[in-house]
This record gives C-alpha cells, structure tokens and sequence, in this order.
C-alpha cells in the first residue's frame, strides 16, 4: 500500500492526550450524538420490523370480512376502503361496488348507497384510516357497531336522514331518453349512441380524474345544440349532486389556444334549476351539490343538457344522484 | 502462517468479491426480467455473433470486410444510445455460460457479468473502507455490507443492465486514481478505468467534476501558495492526463459501430440523452413530468429508501465530514471520498435534470458515503471504548454492525424480488410509501408476483395484456421457464388503449400513478373492475389481474 496522509487524529485520543486530561478518555459529544442516534435509529427500525406482522391482515382476516359480508349484506349495499389505495379487500367482496377514494368522508359516495360497509385499516404504516372514520362518524350514522378481524375494521354507515340517494342517474341510464338537438340517440343501459360520429354517445364509464376512478356518464357535447339526458319519475325531495370533469389530456387544454368551456344545464320539471360550467383548462374532478329547496314532493322528470361553443377535444363526463 | 497485510487485504478483498458474486447468483431468480434488461439481452444477442466471427473473419482473409460500415451496422445497429461494453460482456456470458457449458439459466447467463462488477464493488468498497479509517479491516468488511443490505443496491446488483456497473466503474476510476498519487502504475490504470466507465454508462461523462472538486479542495490550496499559477500547474494530478488520453480512446475502441463516423455517431449518442424525455414520476402525490424538480427529491428519496440505521450512519459521516472539510482538518482521501460521495447527489438534485428512474441515477455516490458510514461507526466504537475499556473496540464495532444490518438484512428478506419497490422504516415500508404518494414500481419486473397464477390459470391461447412488461421480458419469462408458453402476449399503452384490449382476455396491470387511466380502461373494455389475483407489498397493490366478464 502506498503511504497516505494520515487523517486527523480521533477526538477522543487528543482528549487523552491533552495536559490536565482525566485519567479516562472523553466519549466526545459528537461521538455520543452520533452513537445515540444510530441506537435510537436501531430500535425505531426493529419495532417498526417487530409491529409490521401485526398490523397486515391475511387472508384469514379477509375471509372473515368476506363471511360477515356474505351473511350481513344487502342488495345496493357497497363497500369502501380505508386507506382508499389498501385494495386487496376488492378480492373478498365480489359483486359489492367498491368506493377507493382519498376524501371518502367528503366524497358524494359517501351517501351514494342506502349502506355503506367500510373495510378500514387503521393500524396500517401511515394510515389515515382512523381519522377518516371519525370524520365519517359525523358525517353518517353508524348503523352497527364497528367489527375487528385482526387488523382490519369493518364498520356499517348509512346516510343521515334527507341525504340519502334517491336516484343514481349513471346507473340508471337504461330508463333515460337521450337526444341531440331533439334527435333520439339508440341503445340501452349500456349506452346510447347519437348520430354525429364514434364519440358521440352517452355511456356510464370509468375514467381517471386526478389518479382516481370516477364512474361517470360521457356525454361529449356536439355544439351549442344540446345534447339532452332526461329521466322520469325521479324521486328527489333535497336537490342533486355528484361531479364533472373533462377526461385525460382534454382538460389540459386552455382557453388561450381557443379551447371552449362546457356547460352542464339541469333542468327539474322542464325549468332550469341550474347551469354548471367547466372552464377550459380546469383539469380534475370538480364535485357539485344542487339544494333544491320548495321541491314539491313525489316524483319529477331531470334532464342534463351538455352543450359546448366549440366541442372540440370536450371529452365531457358527469355523474349525479339525487337526495 | 504470518500473511503480509497486503496479501491479507487482497484475500479479503478477493473474498468479498466472491462472495458477492455468489450471493448474486443463488438470488438473481428473484428478481423479473425490467424493461431494460430485455432491450440489452436482444442487443447483446445481436453484438455476440460479431465477436464470434471475429476469428472465422480472421482466419479466412474477410478481416476488412468484418470491420466495413455495412457489417458493424448489421450487428451493431441496435440500442445505439448505450456503450457496448456490458451488453457484450452480457452476450459474450450468456453464449458461454448458457448456450456452450449449459451453467447458467439464460437470464443469469446475461446477468453474471454485472454479478462480476457487484463483486468489484465489494472488493473496492473493503480496500477503500480500511485505508479511510486509518487501516481498520472491521470498517473495511462493513462499508460494503451497508451497501450491500440496501435493497435498492441488492436489486441493481443482480440486473444485467449499466446502473449497479457504472457505479462499480466509477468506483474503480476513483480508487485507481486515489492509488495514482503514489504509483505510476495505477495512475496510468485510472485511465484505463476512466475508459471502462465511459464505455459502460454515460454518467462518466459528468463524475470527473468530482474529481476536479477535491483537487481544488485538497491539492489546489497548497499548489496556490507554493507558487500560484505554476504551482497549480505543478499540483495537477498525472491521472488527469491518462484520463484524458486513455479514457476517449478506450471508449472510442470499445464501440465497433462509431469507427466508420465517429463524430456523426458520438453526436447522435449524446444527442440521445439531451433530449431524453421526462418520464412521469410519482413523488409525494405529485407526478412529476416536467422541469423544474423539486431540490430536494433526492434526499428525501434517499432518506426515505436506504434503510434506516444505515442512513443515519451515512448521514452522519457525511456530515461530519463536511465539517472537518470547513473546518480545514479533512485529510485528501476523506476530500475524495466525500465529493464523489455527494456529487451524483447534487448533480441529480438539479432542477432540470431528469428525475426518473429514482435511486438508480444517484446510485454511484452511494459507494463512497458507505465507507464515510462504516467509519462513523467505528468512530463512535472507538470512542466508547475508549472511555469504557471493559467493552472492547472490537467487539463494539461488530456489535454495532450487526445492529445496524439487522434491520436492513430483515428488509432486503421482506422485499426480496421487488427491491426497487423498498422504502425503509422512516417511510412506513411500502404501505407508508402508498400513503406518501411515492413511485413503487417502474421496470415492470413486479410482474413475477403473478406468472404462477397466470401460468395456472389462464386458459392455453387466451391473451395477456402485460401492461409495461416488453414483449422481450415476456420470452424471456417463456424461455426461463418462468411462465407457461400457451399464454400469449399483448402490451397495450398510449392514451387509448381500448383498441387494443379488445384482442385480450386477461389484463396484468401494474400499479403506476401515471398508467392509472389504462387501469380504468381495462375495467370498460373488460366489464368489470374487480380483480380476479394481485400482487401486493404490505397491502399496497403492486400488480393486479383482471379477467374479461363472462369469461
């Protein structure tokens, strides 16, 4: 080996070393510091890796989810999960509608269903669960006391009274009419085609707003002629809500560049409750929630009219609930 | 027997380095086929047969013709944005070690000489780390275990692609040219290194800024007051010089396919990489797509990913380090260390500079804080037992060790296979990860977590949509015996996938934030969003199948 320049002597040495110095060397601050945290590191990681066991279910645990819900849960019941991304609960509830969103507790799908089952990990790395659950505590009632399956929580909601949905417009495509500037578009629950080209129909799809599924109807607008969605019989006493958004690489595109805004008319019995407008350039999901106060009771017809300046690249979708 | 020091250092060092290698070997099959590996293994089945023929050109007079234009296009038009020196060394292993003696599987038969450099910087990472603390074979043995128990760094090690190669390149380059202040021999040698590491990645283009630094840093001072300008000029390393010189040369000989337009060819390979484009990448809920990028990425993923002990022993030998470096006692080989430690760091850390691919692109500067990281354990051994005698330094040190890799041997067990999905225990592991928004996946090797099932369960003839996995990764599944052959193919990406799931049956989507619409698209164009098998990591979805309603 070549001769190298010596580093500086270790602290603790000169200490020893120095006139006057105590018969036993100093364990300098630094070292003690430095020694300290790496113990404190150590022991932080080894509970982490000793807890970690503990805090993941398997799939024991789901299965009993699985039996609960077997057993327990209704027809329009749906399940939602906390953290919204812990999905592996998806593989234990089949046929139960599935809700994974961040904001569950201020998400409209949250009183979507007449009951909602949330399968919540609280004890998960990070997890916001608990949190989230008690903001679902004041949002919804509990309609049965929370059940432990090792880590995992399973808690009953419902909406609280007047907020329930009464009617999902997405999912009830199959009793809409469907028209363009009063043409009829064709079809049934799994869509409705219109005539002015391949993009030009109203389907319930899933699209990505934000890195998150929404199922919404698209309803491409054809112009400043309306494109009409319109139910009968709708059973409405509060008002309606649910979200829009323009999907994938559309909702990037400005106003600057001539891109138009897209307006979103409700009309309750043939008079128009509101207009709702996106603007060019406002990507994302954009929730929405119509009070319709002195709404006479029983039922009434809702038509969505979509409609555009320009409707070019307005890949336009919507979902609505009434309450 | 009485073994010299040297001699004992270099059968420690040789024994790492073996060790490594076979460590490597018994674990390679964890670990998928990346996006990347199956462009190199096509590219070095199309170089091998060049070199092949190299002796057969020779023998019969068509030597000429073997070096025309026409034929180095031919074999070498292929992945012209990387040097060839691994991705022949790949072909050249893989033709030897699987096709001629039949040892190796074919995918390790093209991972074994990236297993090689991984040995390399185990044998480096000792010699370096026993010379910085002053001559101590614990703090040795120990820089290359905290590197090693990196998860990260394990995965990389076993992948027969540049990243894990280059870092073990630049490491000899530094090593050599630290050797070179008192030795002709491996001054010239860190030339020769230099030249390696060109021909391996394109980051040896950058990294000699480091070497530039600790010259001004530790050499230049004194050069300036002996006799200013010429006495900066007397202080210039020789190794500069045979950098300069062997280091374009080699990577000018090492590449065929530049001879016949070197500078037309150079240019289109460096004009590659000035256009690269951004890959979206997810970091702390945002998906990173365009410049500027956060300052502060690469610490935060840095500390989010090498595991906890670890990082705190490399963070405080660092830091300790730049103090003595402010402070003026920071001797040269502590300079050096420190700034090729740091410096891919800050180079990536640069707003405009891409961002994907995470720890990978800084994985270089790793090797050195390593070494800073064993030392400040044997500091603070040293230091206790100085004051407490009875404990023993030795027995502090590898009690610390032990401690401090407990840890990260238990991580690199949990996340075996998927190591480049790691987060550490400061993050919360991968569900932590999940709730932080981070990128947990990106190479498409995830998708080892769900062959067995669809070699189980996918009937012969239906067809796979493997999402990110190439259709090279997906033979090279086939050929490995990794995934039943009557399971067919189909990648379908892009904006508007729907075309092209039409033609599958089964969808194997893996869990990105910038693919999450292909995830929704698979769920209309299949009618269905319920999983039918996943993959998970700490509940985290990693890779999931959907199978088509009604099927």
């Amino acid at each position: 080996m070549t001769a190298l320049p010596a580093r500086v002597a270790p602290a603790a040495t000169a200490a020893a070393s120095a006139p006057g110095a105590p018969s036993r060397p100093a364990f300098p601050l630094s070292r003690r510091l430095e020694g300290g945290l790496l113990l404190a590191s150590v022991a932080a990681a080894l509970v982490f890796w000793i807890r970690l066991p503990g805090r993941l279910p398997g799939e024991e645990d789901y299965l009993a989810v699985q039996h609960a819900l077997v057993a327990d849960a209704r027809p329009g019941d749906a399940v939602a999960l906390l953290p919204f991304w812990a999905e592996r609960g998806k593989l234990f509830v089949h046929g139960l509608p599935v809700v994974a969103l961040p904001d569950l507790p201020d998400e409209a799908d949250a009183e979507r269903y007449p009951r909602l089952w949330v399968l919540a990990q609280p004890d998960l790395p990070r997890s916001d669960a608990a949190a989230d659950l008690a903001r679902l505590d004041r949002r919804l009632t509990r309609l049965a006391p929370a059940r432990r399956f090792g880590p995992l929580l399973l808690v009953l909601y419902g909406p609280r009274a007047g907020r329930a949905a009464t009617y999902d417009f997405t999912a009830r495509l199959g009793a809409a009419r469907v028209d363009v500037d009063g043409e009829p578009c064709e079809g049934g629950a799994g869509g409705l085609r219109c005539s002015r080209g391949p993009w030009n129909y109203v389907a319930p799809e899933w699209h990505e707003f934000d890195f998150l599924p929404r199922r919404c109807l698209w309803a491409h607008p054809v112009g400043e002629a309306p494109l009409t969605i319109s139910y009968d019989g709708v059973p409405m006493e509060g008002g309606l809500r649910g979200g829009f958004g323009l999907v994938g690489g559309a909702a990037e595109l400005p106003a600057s560049r001539g891109f138009a805004p897209v307006e979103l008319a409700v009309l309750v019995d043939g008079g128009q409750a509101a207009t709702l407008t996106l603007s060019a350039g406002d990507p994302g999901w954009h929730p929405f929630e119509l009070s319709l106060p002195g709404l006479a009771e029983g039922r009434h017809e809702v038509a969505f009219q979509v409609r555009a300046r320009d409707p070019a690249m307005r890949h336009f979708c919507f979902d609505a609930a009434a309450f | 027997m009485i073994l010299p020091e040297r001699r004992k250092d270099l059968l420690v060092a040789g024994g790492l380095a073996v060790a490594t290698f076979l460590v490597m070997l018994a674990t390679e099959r964890a670990v998928g086929f990346t996006r990347d590996e199956s462009f190199y293994f096509f590219a070095a089945d199309q170089y091998t047969p060049w070199y092949l023929g190299l002796w057969d050109a020779l023998v019969h007079g068509r030597l000429l013709d073997h070096f025309s234009d026409a034929t180095l296009r031919r074999y070498f038009w292929y992945n012209t944005e990387h040097p060839v020196l691994m991705k022949s060394l790949f072909g050249l292993s893989h033709w030897l070690l699987t096709e001629k003696l039949g040892w190796l599987r074919p995918g390790a038969g093209y991972r074994a000489p990236a297993w090689a450099v991984s040995g390399l910087i185990s044998a480096l990472l000792y010699l370096f780390g026993k010379e910085a603390s002053g001559g101590r074979r614990d703090a040795g043995i120990l820089a290359p275990l905290f590197f090693w128990t990196s998860p990260h760094h394990f995965y990389h090690g076993r992948l027969a692609c540049f990243d894990m190669p280059i870092t073990g390149m630049w490491l000899l380059v530094v090593y050599a040219y630290w050797r070179g202040f008192g030795s002709k021999r491996w001054a010239v040698f860190s030339g020769v290194a230099y030249g390696l590491a060109l021909a391996t990645k394109l980051n040896a283009f950058f990294y000699p800024a480091a070497l530039l630094a600790h010259w001004a840093l530790s050499r230049a001072p004194a050069g300036w007051k002996a006799g200013r300008w010429r006495g900066l000029l007397r202080c210039v390393p020789g190794q500069w010089g045979w950098m300069a010189l062997l280091g374009p040369t080699i990577f000018l000989l090492h590449w065929p396919y530049l001879w016949p337009h070197p500078i037309e060819r150079i240019g289109a390979y460096l004009g590659f990489h000035a256009g690269h484009v951004n890959y979206p990448w997810a970091y702390l809920h945002q998906l990173l797509r365009d410049p500027p990028f956060p300052w502060a990425y690469v610490l935060v993923v840095t500390a989010l990913t090498v595991p906890l002990p670890i990082f705190v022993l490399l963070a405080t030998g660092t830091l300790r380090a730049v103090g003595q470096l402010v402070r003026r006692r920071l001797d040269s080989l502590h300079v050096l260390l420190l700034v090729n430690g740091l410096f891919p760091l800050v180079l990536i850390s640069w707003p405009t500079v891409p961002h994907f691919g995470g720890v990978k692109h800084w994985m270089p500067g790793l090797p050195f804080l390593c070494v800073l990281g064993a030392e400040a354990l044997a500091g603070v051994a040293a230091a206790a037992a100085a004051r407490f005698p009875k404990l023993g330094e030795r027995k502090l040190v590898w009690g610390l060790g032990v401690l401090t890799l407990l840890p990260a041997l238990i991580g690199c067990v949990h996340i075996e296979g998927y190591g480049e999905g790691y987060y550490n225990e400061l993050a919360g592991g991968e569900a932590g990860a999940a709730q932080l928004g981070m990128q947990r996946q990106y190479w498409s090797n995830d998708v080892t977590g769900v062959l067995p099932w669809l070699s189980r369960n996918v009937p012969p003839g239906a067809v796979v949509d493997f999402h990110e996995v190439t259709q090279g990764s997906y033979v090279a599944y086939v050929q490995n015996g990794m995934l039943r052959p009557t399971v067919r193919f189909v990648t379908c990406g892009g904006p508007d996938t729907t075309p092209c799931l039409r033609s599958a049956q089964f969808a194997a989507y893996q869990y990105m934030q910038e693919f999450r619409d292909q995830e929704f698209q698979i769920w209309n164009a299949f009618a269905t969003s319920e999983p039918v098998y996943a993959h998970y990591l700490d509940e985290a979805p990693d890779v999931t199948v959907y199978r088509r309603a009604g099927m």
